[in-house]
């Protein structure tokens, strides 16, 4: 459901017809839509008129009982959409997407634009709209829908319905190995988190018990109960930590879980060593909560991680969509398939508004074509007949025939795509702070537990040296340490994601910190991305719009385009009858409109860069009026802040000098730090050169060096591949949540550290206590939940100072 | 507290039993999804419509 | 009638909702005796005439009948309905069994009967809670397997693949209160209506307040938890607040619940470790009962304007409140120090009360004026008498809480009350304390007035609504789509395998519990109790005396447990060691102090002393508000049927001779014939030797005397 700004729904009401509230979906709307002559319901859209007559016809009117119930009022209406979905009906698509079990047809669909429980109640209601439709579940958790259809009943018509509703659907691969094994792994960490708590649970009160004084033969029953019981924990449930110990022994880098598992070990040794010969403490309670708190803070960031961009999700994002192949130049029977099963030799007829999915030779018609996303220019170009045109652009305006002549790897994109696997393989692992810490920590451990068992069998004390040294290593152990980074990394993951910046790994905020230079592509991050009317000088007066809209209202160039945009964003205009109307490609439109002549003719840019249009009655110049590709509005606001935390920001794009000068210039950034007409693999040389630095892009242009970069950031709109290369995805358009990534990144950092400090304190005071031998099971149980909530707390605090 | 040696087992076979049917729970995929069952009571059923032409009679 | 596709199969299925009226209408029924019987025993508190001195409604006969009414009649029969019409919505199938349904309706209807007759005539086991004799608790464990069987038949029988929470909860009740009935339920019969429990002194102690908060927990909170979860997101049309804290809470709940219960014993004879581990343990279980509570009233939250308006919700959102209330009082009573003030005065009883009546009462108030509109598809018949009941119930509520409050911490506070000077204390004369708070009995007693008149005001409320409805259509038929199997079966066999698995642990559970109990005899006979050579067994007239002590329900008013501490004490004499109670069956703690504790009773007072104090307790203490026991002077003791109790008492480890089996009677008469000898002299006729006031008063001279008498020949032999 696109979002059409809610700004420019607000400016017509301005003028002063009375306002009626959309009855679908309750936006204030100045000329409603009735719905044949009912006049009590209004509705501000084509779109939501749609979805109210299906609603009507299917008897579910209760779905507006329940949307006022539950009061979400969210003031999106419902695009009209003419999307036919026939390519879900292809043999191959049906092959990747649907699972056929016993005379069924299984689809998975993820949906966009569910928000409230009156939704969910539709969308579980098609089987009551459409026959032939068994089943549909809707999971709200990650929106996604399995609708269960009859054999005869095409998918096609599904999609269209939900489409229709307002929730365009994108299909997921059928229980794919990825979702499978997702799914599996949380409820297999699930389960070890409900043993460990269960087993935590009972144990804690035979220590109590045992704390409180208990003696004689029920003291002995309740220790060996305890251990019975931390038996499972320390072995099933401690899985995840030995098998990550051991792997990162394997590659001579421990890690975190190092000093965990030999903990766990060692306090169980110790642990049954003392039942049997009853010397030394039990520490089974201590041991069992540590498995808990790192588990559950383990599985929690799983959970916020998950909700980020991952591979399963990635195609979500994706800008293919379904593409229309033609037979042949005569006969124009036309069937429309999924861009995944373009072959070589395939006539695609593109049409306005779609992007190219295979590089190819145009051998019908011409259109303005957007290469932006490609190249990074801005202007777009004219193709004509026997052009070659590359995958991954843009058709502005116009219609052409492309005969596909390479797909997949061998495209232009391909090559870029291939690149950028290659160089990924070679990124060398990011050592996290934490990583570094426990590297010592744990040298500085084992030396002291040495030196300790070494000193007392010196004098004379054999068992006493290795019971305190086991102690030590229970005491210890990293508890805090290791929840000390997830912790604060999920904090701002979750920050991060409600203002809507989706991060691939965790690993990203800590690389965060140490970059200091940022390179910022142009077209599409900097700028809309697309040509626009720049503010111009007088005022546009109502008749200039009509003048202008009746010029353009046929105009297939991309000007025309941008001005009928911005006209249509001022307000609805009505036409003026037109006798006349010629356009002649690459100079402009004249027309005659109650016997005046008038034309636009294109005129040089005198204002620096972009082309300007003027308006010509007869032969004096009526208004001019400038186009470019503008800067977005908070650019500027952005970059003055990034210089103010200590960032230098660098302009890297494909587009003209004069381009990329003009809009540092607008934007405040020197020109030296401006680079322009700058190749793919100019702006790989370039990155390669500066390891810690961020690039910020979207086209495929800049996917290398997105990969290149410390830090890759997609921007909302960039094509797979850059989502592919990037770390960091914003889905809000623009660079406006770039301040706040910087600013999570430098707290969560600041959290961290503290947490550090904080854990390397209880540690001190541990091992103090364990080598000195006054420690007992009741000071370490006390000791071991204290440190997790103290990290608990100060990230708790620490992360929300900020905000 | 000779009383215990009852207590004792029959409160950790309940966990046990507890500890079972959850594991049974999450393995049958309970737990997958925590938002939508909350929703889902809400709705009512879906009542047969026996007299009127059957629910499934295509209205388009 | 399915309509079959391939796969799936669209079935069509009505709800049973006849089975739910019924529990409704035994709800309200047995919920106005509950509260009548509150009623009248808080008037006989108030003042003894109350007692009307007939042996049937004494308060010690009444006070058990209450609360196995208000408990198993009352909130027993809510559960069902509730469960029974929640359970066909959730699963969307009809309920497992309709003829299983009806004979557990009846059965449980039947029980309370019993119950009903047999209270009030004196049988009962001396456990608080569990006071029905032996008969009656194999029908209550017969019937709730009977529901275990319909509930699991229908979540087999299910729909829906999810669980939803409020399911999950039902099935922790059934389960756990199964094991709890069974474990406290282990007697073995001396005769029709009497029996001796397995366990004895600490040990039955133990186990009886393991059982006891247990069924608090399993019996009146979790099922309840579950109805709330079900009910407040129906009745006010959005989902619960969170139900992922929900899921948490109950797992959370569920895995170490089972563990509370010493908390009602601090400062007894239990060993010191077991009372901190009650502690401990009770304030961890604040956190899940909160957990239940910000869930529940965070899913009124943005609504507040229907909770002013509507009754339903209003319930509801108080008795939410009051169970986050309840639920905070009791751990800090649990906490050591304060349940030194607190123990077996009557804050516990405000406590009690803020939990039933606040939490249970009300809440399912709200249910029956949800559901019976729902069922008959009218209105409910006037809101304003039902803002009515629901003020007269908060205003009784309050005035009962409080004055108990008050009565509580007075009599605390007047117990420990020590003179600094002389070291004495300061009401040494125990009535002194009881008619200082007498007021407050008759503020509690008109608190239960306002409580009764509003449930009587809904009861006629929702008789009018049913009036004026037409029949309920039962018949509706609904569709849904048959759980797919398939995808079980070829995920191997999980439902099936899931099921077959959770009967196979039942039957583990079932076979442990029997194999532990037949060892536990062995157990206690065995050396492991530390055993006292100056306890010994009772003789048989004071069996029978005891079994009277039982039987009139004294350890209602009077406890049998001197607490470590100085004021007690110097009141009572020497604390009590477990070790006095190895041959108490069942043990007579008891849990509050209306009347003095009488565990050192024995030889404080003269036999003339008790017999007079019997027949009319204001002739020996002026303003006490013991009740008369006439019919002890009249009727004979059942000497016949000692010879068995010795023997059963055997059976369970108590070292009794062969031959003071065999002669029991005689021995009881003649211990009878030498205590009315004594009393002759001061007029009593040698006729009463046979009459139950003389086995009584051989019991309660016995009381705490064994451990006296060897610290005179511990001295003799220092000499």
């Amino acid at each position: 459901m696109a979002e059409l700004s809610r700004e420019s729904i607000q400016q017509n009401t301005s003028n002063n017809k009375e306002v009626s509230l959309c009855f679908h979906c309750g936006l204030s709307t100045r000329n409603p839509l009735q719905f044949n002559g009912d006049l009590s319901k209004s509705f501000c859209c084509h779109g939501c008129l749609t979805v109210f007559q299906i609603i009507e016809k299917s008897e579910l009117d209760q779905y507006y009982s329940i949307k006022n119930d539950s009061d979400q009022r969210l003031f999106i209406p419902t695009p009209e959409s003419k999307k036919n979905f026939h390519h879900y009906d292809e043999a191959n698509f049906q092959s990747d997407f649907v699972e056929n079990i016993d005379g069924e047809k299984h689809i998975k669909l993820y949906l966009e634009g569910v928000h409230c429980i009156a939704c969910l109640w539709l969308i579980e209601k098609i089987p009551q709209i459409l026959k032939g439709v068994i089943k549909s579940h809707f999971d709200f958790d990650n929106s996604v829908v399995t609708i269960s259809v009859k054999e005869e009943l095409a998918l096609g018509e599904v999609a269209k319905l939900l489409d229709k509703l307002g929730y365009t659907p994108h299909p997921i691969k059928n229980e794919d190995e990825v979702s499978k094994l997702k799914a599996n792994e949380e409820r297999s960490y699930l389960i070890k988190l409900g043993i460990a708590m269960a087993c935590m649970g009972n144990i804690l009160l035979f220590s109590i018990s045992i704390y409180a004084g208990l003696e004689g033969s029920l003291k002995a029953t309740f220790n060996w109960l305890s251990f019975l019981i931390s038996l499972p924990v320390v072995t099933y449930c401690a899985t995840p930590f030995y098998r990550s110990a051991l792997s990162s022994l394997r590659n001579r880098k421990p890690n975190m879980d190092l000093p965990i598992s030999v903990a766990l070990i060692a306090g169980t040794g110790s642990g049954l060593f003392s039942l049997l010969t009853n010397i030394g403490e039990t520490y089974f309670d201590s041991l069992t909560s540590l498995v808990f708190l790192l588990l559950l803070s383990r599985y929690c960031l799983l959970k916020i991680r998950q909700r980020g961009v991952t591979s399963s999700n990635l195609e979500y994002f994706s800008s293919f969509g379904d593409v229309t192949i033609i037979k042949s130049l005569l006969n124009r029977e036309s069937r429309s398939v999924l861009a995944k099963y373009v072959s070589v030799g395939d006539l695609l007829l593109i049409s306005e508004g779609d992007i190219i999915p295979a590089d190819g030779v145009i051998i019908e018609g011409n259109a303005f074509i957007n290469t932006s996303l490609l190249t990074g220019e801005s202007l777009p170009i004219k193709y004509a007949k026997d052009a070659r045109v590359l995958s991954g652009t843009e058709v502005i305006t116009g219609e052409i025939i492309v005969r596909v002549n390479s797909i997949g790897e061998k495209t232009k994109l391909g090559e870029i795509l291939a690149n950028v696997k290659k160089l990924s393989k070679k990124q060398t692992p990011f050592a996290s702070l934490s990583d570094k810490v426990s590297r010592y920590f744990i040298v500085l451990i084992f030396l002291i537990a040495t030196l300790t068992i070494s000193y007392f069998t010196l004098i004379g004390y054999p068992l006493i040296g290795i019971s305190r040294a086991l102690t030590l290593l229970i005491v210890t152990c990293p508890c805090a340490l290791a929840l000390a980074t997830p912790l604060s990394l999920s904090a701002a993951i979750q920050k991060l994601l409600k203002v809507g910046v989706v991060l691939k790994s965790e690993e990203v905020i800590e690389k965060l910190n140490k970059a200091r230079n940022i390179y910022l592509d142009k077209t599409g991050t900097l700028t809309e991305g697309k040509f626009q009317v720049l503010e111009l000088g007088c005022e546009l007066t109502q008749n200039f719009k009509e003048i202008i809209w009746t010029l353009e209202k046929r105009g297939r160039h991309p000007i025309a385009a941008a001005l009928r945009s911005y006209i249509e964003y001022l307000g609805p205009t009505s036409e003026r009858e037109m006798t006349e109307w010629l356009e002649t490609p690459g100079v402009g439109v004249t027309g005659i409109i109650n016997n005046q002549k008038y034309h636009l003719k294109r005129t040089p840019a005198y204002m620096g860069a972009g082309t300007s249009v003027s308006l010509y009655e007869e032969e004096d110049l009526l208004i001019s009026i400038v186009l470019k590709d503008k800067a977005r509005i908070d650019s500027k606001k952005i970059i003055s802040k990034l210089k103010s935390m200590g960032m230098n920001p660098f302009i890297i794009s494909g587009d003209s000098k004069k381009e990329v000068e003009d809009l540092a210039l607008e934007v405040g950034i020197n020109k030296d730090q401006a680079f322009s007409e700058i190749s793919p693999e100019g702006k790989l040389a370039l990155l390669s050169k500066d390891p810690q630095s961020i690039m910020i892009g979207d086209g495929a242009n800049d996917a290398m060096a997105l990969r290149k970069a410390s830090i890759g950031i997609a921007v909302k709109g960039s094509l797979d591949i850059s989502l592919e290369a990037a770390d960091i995805y914003f889905t809000r358009p623009g660079i406006s949540s770039l301040c706040e990534l910087l600013d999570t990144s430098v707290t969560a950092v600041k959290v961290i550290k503290i947490n550090m400090i904080f854990s390397l304190l209880f540690n001190l005071v541990g091992s103090v206590l364990a080598l000195s031998g006054i420690i007992t099971p009741l000071m370490a149980a006390v000791l071991m939940p204290l440190s997790s909530l103290s990290v608990l707390l100060s990230t708790y605090l620490f992360s929300k100072d900020n905000s | 507290m000779e009383a215990l040696y009852i207590l004792l087992p029959i409160s950790l076979i309940l966990g046990a039993t507890f500890l079972f049917l959850f594991i049974l729970s999450v393995k049958s995929g309970d737990l997958d999804d925590l938002d939508s069952p909350a929703k889902r009571i809400l709705f009512d059923d879906i009542k047969k419509i026996n007299n009127k032409e059957s629910m499934h009679e295509s209205k388009d | 009638m399915n309509q079959k596709t391939e796969g799936r199969v669209l079935e069509e299925f009505s709800y049973n909702d006849k089975i739910v009226r019924q529990f409704l209408y035994a709800t309200l029924g047995w919920g106005a005796v509950a509260l009548l019987l509150g009623v009248c025993i808080a008037f006989q508190l108030a003042s003894w005439k109350f007692n009307l001195g007939l042996e049937w409604v004494t308060f010690g006969r009444l006070r058990p009948l209450h609360t196995n009414a208000a408990i198993f009649a009352f909130c027993g029969n809510a559960i069902f309905a509730g469960v029974y019409y929640s359970t066909q919505r959730l699963c969307k199938a009809r309920i497992y069994n309709d003829a299983l349904s009806k004979v557990h309706f009846w059965g449980w209807q039947l029980i309370i009967l019993a119950a009903a007759i047999s209270l009030p005539l004196g049988y009962s086991h001396g456990k608080e809670y569990a006071e029905l004799e032996w008969p009656i608790d194999l029908a209550i464990t017969v019937v709730w397997v009977i529901f275990g069987i319909n509930f699991f038949g229908t979540l087999w029988k299910r729909r829906e693949r999810h669980i939803y929470v409020a399911l999950w909860f039902y099935i922790a009740t059934i389960i756990t209160v199964a094991i709890l009935h069974i474990v406290n339920s282990v007697e073995i019969p001396v005769s029709l209506m009497k029996s001796y429990p397995v366990w004895a002194g600490a040990q039955d102690a133990l186990i009886q307040w393991w059982y006891g908060h247990n069924a608090v927990a399993f019996f009146l909170t979790t099922p309840f938890l579950g109805l709330m979860y079900y009910f407040v997101p129906k009745a006010i049309n959005r989902p619960v607040y969170s139900y992922r804290l929900s899921i948490i809470h109950f797992w959370s709940l569920v895995f170490i619940y089972i563990w509370a219960g010493p908390h009602h014993l601090l400062y007894t004879s239990l060993p010191e470790w077991a009372q901190t581990l009650g502690m401990v343990f009770s304030i961890i279980l604040w956190a899940p009962s909160w957990g239940g509570m910000i869930n529940g009233l965070m899913t009124l939250k943005g609504a507040w304007d229907r909770v002013r308006k509507e009754p339903v919700l209003k319930f509801f959102a108080t008795s939410i409140t009051f169970y986050g209330m309840a639920t905070f009082e009791g751990p800090l009573m649990a906490i050591k120090s304060v349940n030194a003030l607190a123990h077996y005065t009557d804050w516990v009883v405000g406590h009690v009360h803020s939990g039933t009546i606040g939490w249970n009462v009300m809440i399912i108030s709200g249910i029956l004026y949800y559901l019976i509109p729902k069922m008959f598809n009218t209105k409910l018949y006037s809101d304003k008498l039902a803002n009515f009941h629901f003020w007269s119930t908060t205003v009784g509520l309050v005035l009962y809480i409080f004055s108990m409050l008050a009565a509580g911490i007075t009599q605390g506070l007047m117990w420990r009350a020590i003179d600094t000077k002389t070291g004495q204390l300061v009401y040494p004369n125990f009535v002194e304390t009881v008619t200082k708070i007498v007021p407050m009995y008759w503020v509690r007693a008109f608190g239960g007035v306002f409580i009764l008149t509003g449930f009587v005001i809904m009861i006629y409320n929702l008789y009018k609504t049913i009036k004026l409805a037409k029949k309920p259509n039962d018949g509706e038929i609904f569709t849904a789509y048959a759980l797919d199997r398939s995808k079980d079966l070829s995920k191997g066999h999980r439902k099936l395998e899931g099921l077959t698995a959770l009967f196979t642990v039942l039957t583990v559970v079932a076979v442990l519990i029997g194999s532990a109990i037949e060892i536990m005899p062995s157990i206690l006979a065995s050396k492991w109790i530390e055993k006292d050579p100056r306890v010994k067994p009772y003789t048989s007239l004071e069996i029978a005396g005891r079994d009277i002590y039982i039987r009139e329900g004294c350890y209602v008013c009077h406890s049998q447990m001197i607490r470590t501490m100085a004021h007690e004490e110097i009141r009572y004499g020497k604390a009590s060691q477990a070790s006095e109670f190895i041959y108490d069956r069942p043990f007579q703690w008891g849990s509050r102090r209306i009347g003095p504790d009488l565990q050192r009773i024995g030889g404080k007072y003269s036999d003339l002393w008790h017999y007079r104090h019997m027949y009319d307790p204001r002739e020996v203490t002026a303003g006490s508000i013991m009740p008369i026991y006439p019919w002890l002077f009249k009727k004979k003791t059942d000497l016949g049927v000692l010879t068995k109790k010795l023997s059963v008492m055997k059976a369970l480890g108590v070292p009794y001779s062969d031959e003071e089996i065999k002669n029991a009677k005689a021995d009881a008469l003649a211990q009878a014939e030498s205590i009315t000898k004594r009393l002759e002299k001061d007029g009593v006729d040698p006729k009463m030797k046979n009459k139950q006031i003389i086995a009584l008063i051989a019991y309660l001279q016995r009381l705490g005397v064994d451990i006296q008498e060897e610290l005179e020949i511990e001295e003799e032999d220092e000499e």
